[in-house]
């Protein structure tokens, strides 16, 4: 929030990693930690928020089993590994600036998901990969769905690509499957590193939240109750030990 | 020796080693600090996960702290006949504290007599004047933010300053306020203003579920017993023993029918010990305290330690749960910033309801939910319904599908509703005589129906809840209200994992298991600082009187052992 506060304007535009080291090293920083010297754990708690090697956080015996047990097995063949990766690039093609689906480790997060949830991925995906190459042969002379031009294969996903006007047709199975595909895509891309950027979800921070932004407020019509005006949090004053009278007030 | 390291348990510790007491505690679960770089979920992206956060094994999502959570592998439950129970065990030091919603409200003057108003359940044996003490004590040295509003039933506390509302929270009062429902700022478990040099401030990354990296947020482990165990090293406080990974399993007595030690198999080596105690404190939830004393006994109690009454596992009840969500058209193409927020709502509707004329008698509160929130495992699932609201086509694929997705991004808004349910004596847990889990601990099995009191209660949260999504321009994702033959929407019982009960205070030991220090009737130095000893719930979650009647049992375990009492 610019706002004449403690925290810099500036902060806004900077980069997660920038933002980072500022508010916890900088001016705000001091001020979001206390006093270096009075709070050993936390300051060594954020010294150290750089991520980890491999792991992702405390994992329990079995859920170590589990993902071993991923990583010794697979499931998709090469070929389907091309369809999948031709139809995730349908549903996500990217644009100039934009990544597309495979641009952002679709594949391999299809493989994974199919081995972790393998009776919601497994047949469904599989099976209708099948279906789409069936498709692909009956309309065009025995070829395979990877061997089509773009505007053929468009041809098909056209037809499956709406669930309620495939009910009661022949593409009821093929819309059911690509409903599928699409829902796996649509996450496997907006939770990729690459993908997320296109969100522009600007949060995963540590930020000093100090309200909507005023541009924001007014678009929407919008305004702080001015009844609590003096009860919201002060940023400015949030390393102020707090202290309260004997009425319960807040006096810090 | 204290079982549980978790709200009741943790604070437990805390204060008896403050007072110079020797303590020792175990925990089922594995040792964890949020702060341990290895340990930390907090900050890390979804693509850190194999899976992005799924839940596939962990109920809620693979970076929560929630550790085990409804099914845990070789520790079965069942439920009888067709009851539908979840329940939820949080295997980790802190427990449940580590992804608990930080909702923290004090009990108000009547949800302790609510007998005497409705005639309905049973009364406490004590009053809010005799906890708001403790009520007091506990917001000053753990910390929870709010306003005071002068409400008789919501009382005001030592608050720490709310963190302003977000844009779909500033909607939602808008909303609420159209409908008659007041909304004010939210009561939550987090520091957004310095409480002691050990803890840091909030920064408002939105991510409480996966407990706090420093410690801003409350959890047992971080917040109550570290403090203790770091006391005791250096020589103030009593000494503090933590055993993890060691599952309790029964409350040893001596002939005169007093505790002497706890049992526990470690499930390093699979082997039985025991640590032994001149007072005996179980908090490991509800039902697994009840469980215990089930699986334990003493000359002349062969019911389970302290059943002399026959309500050890009786009156379980649990909050009620119902909502639902909507579009919200004028939220879409929202301009970007960071609203993570803390990790819950910044605004809530505390009970509105008490004196009209209704068809149901206990209230509940609204909680509400939306923004532009991390993506997860699931993002991008909701783009049918909205396209249809919006009418065109549903499905789709390429830049137009994509520039949906990224429209709609933020533009979903829900309410939940959390209530109060009456307990009931058929509503219980025991133990299943024919089964035992891979520890050798027999298991329990669960009865448990809901009565029209929460039906009733759930269809007034959907019929308020569509107001004020509509009153704030919504579309209903699910305009019909379930009907009574689905419980109009009620989730099922455990499922808001507010299960209370099993061991009630109560001042007839013909009525309860606990006396109202949280001891055992019969035997003395047990004490129990969990929600089994709750007489009924309220409107509120559970875990701040939890906490306050911990630290009213620790404060009369000291002055019992000053009179060498036990």
């Amino acid at each position: 929030m610019c706002d004449g506060q403690a925290v810099p304007c500036n902060l806004q535009l900077m980069n997660r990693r920038e933002s980072l080291k500022n508010l916890l090293t900088g001016a705000a920083g001091a001020a979001l930690l206390g006093n270096a010297t009075s709070c050993a754990a936390p300051v060594d708690a954020t010294a150290k928020m750089a991520p980890a090697g491999t792991g992702y956080g405390l994992r329990l015996p079995h859920e170590i089993k589990h993902d071993q047990l991923i990583a010794n097995d697979a499931f998709f063949t090469e070929d389907e590994k091309v369809d999948i990766a031709i139809l995730a690039d349908i549903v996500a093609p990217g644009t100039g600036t934009e990544p597309k689906a495979t641009d952002c480790g679709i594949v391999d997060f299809f493989e994974f998901m199919a081995l972790d949830l393998p009776d919601y991925y497994q047949r469904p995906l599989r099976g209708g990969i099948a279906w789409l190459n069936v498709e692909a042969g009956h309309r065009f002379a025995s070829r395979r769905f990877a061997e089509l031009t773009h505007d053929e294969r468009i041809l098909i996903v056209e037809d499956i690509a709406w669930p309620e006007e495939a009910e009661g047709t022949e593409f009821e199975a093929g819309a059911a499957f690509f409903d599928r595909f699409r829902y796996l895509t649509l996450t496997g891309y907006f939770t990729s590193k690459q993908g997320i950027k296109t969100l522009d979800y600007q949060g995963n921070a540590p930020n000093v939240w100090d309200g909507v932004p005023q541009e924001v407020l007014d678009k929407h019509g919008l305004a702080y109750d001015p009844k609590y005006k003096d009860a919201y949090v002060d940023q400015r004053k949030r390393d102020v030990l707090a202290e309260w009278d004997d009425e319960m007030n807040l006096i810090s | 020796m204290i079982v549980g390291s978790g709200a009741g348990g943790g604070m437990t510790a805390n204060i008896l080693a403050k007072a110079g007491l020797n303590i020792a505690i175990i925990e089922a679960g594995p040792y964890f600090d949020p702060a341990d770089p290895e340990q930390r979920t907090q900050l890390r992206w979804p693509w850190e996960s194999p899976r992005r956060g799924a839940s596939t094994l962990r109920s809620f999502g693979d970076f929560h702290a929630g550790l085990s959570g409804w099914q845990i592998p070789g520790e079965p439950y069942d439920t009888v006949g067709d009851t539908k129970f979840d329940w939820w065990r949080t295997r980790v030091l802190g427990g449940r504290t580590n992804h608990w919603g930080r909702i923290s409200l004090r009990f108000g003057p009547d949800d302790f007599h609510r007998k005497d108003i409705d005639g309905l359940g049973e009364n406490w044996p004590i009053g809010y004047d005799d906890m708001k003490p403790y009520y007091d004590r506990l917001d000053k040295m753990v910390g929870v933010f709010g306003t005071n509003e002068g409400l008789a039933n919501d009382p005001d506390g030592y608050f720490l300053p709310p963190p302003k509302p977000r844009l779909h929270e500033l909607m939602a009062v808008k909303g609420a306020t159209k409908a008659g429902i007041p909304m004010i700022p939210g009561r939550l478990s987090m520091v957004t203003k310095r409480i002691n040099k050990d803890r840091g401030v909030c920064f408002y990354c939105g991510q409480c579920s996966r407990a706090c990296s420093v410690y801003a947020d409350f959890s047992a482990g971080t917040v109550l017993i570290f403090p203790a165990m770091k006391n005791a090293k250096e020589g103030k406080g009593g000494q503090v023993d933590l055993y993890v990974n060691s599952m309790a399993r029964e409350v040893i007595t001596d002939g005169t029918g007093k505790a002497t030690a706890v049992s526990y198999i470690s499930k390093d080596d699979r082997r039985e010990y025991q640590i032994k105690g001149k007072v005996i404190v179980l908090a490991a939830s509800a039902c697994e305290t009840s469980r215990l004393l089930m699986n334990s006994q003493a000359p002349g109690q062969t019911n389970g330690l302290g059943n002399g009454s026959g309500t050890l596992g009786r009156y379980l009840h649990d909050s009620t749960g119902a909502g639902t969500s909507a579009f919200i058209p004028s939220l879409m193409n929202r301009d970007r910033y960071n609203e993570d927020g803390v990790g819950g709502m910044h605004i809530y509707a505390p009970w509105w309801g008490k004196g009209r004329k209704l068809d149901f008698p206990r209230g509940y509160h609204l909680e509400v939910y939306g923004g532009m929130g991390m993506p997860s495992y699931g993002f991008g699932g909701g783009h049918k319904a909205i396209q249809k609201m919006m009418g065109y086509k549903a499905g789709g694929y390429g830049n137009p599908l994509m520039k949906d997705v990224r429209a709609h991004y933020g533009a979903v808004v829900g309410f939940a509703g959390r209530g109060e349910a009456v307990a009931l004596y058929d509503n219980y847990c025991e133990v299943d005589p024919g089964k035992v889990d891979e520890w050798g601990i027999p298991t329990l099995r669960f009865h448990y129906k809901w009565s029209d009191h929460e039906r009733l209660q759930a269809k007034h949260m959907h019929e308020s809840i569509r107001e004020i999504l509509t009153g704030m321009g919504g579309q209903l994702f699910d305009p019909d209200i379930p009907t009574y033959e689905n419980d109009h929407g009620l989730l099922s019982p455990g499922a808001i994992i507010h299960e209370v009960g099993t061991a009630r205070m109560h001042d007839d030991p013909k009525q309860g298991v606990t006396n109202r220090h949280s001891a055992l009737h019969e035997v003395p130095n047990v004490y129990l600082t969990d929600a089994s000893v709750f007489t009924s719930q309220a409107d509120k979650n559970p875990t701040w009187t939890i906490m306050a009647l911990a630290m009213r049992a620790a404060d009369h375990i000291i002055s019992e052992r000053k009179k060498m009492n036990i």
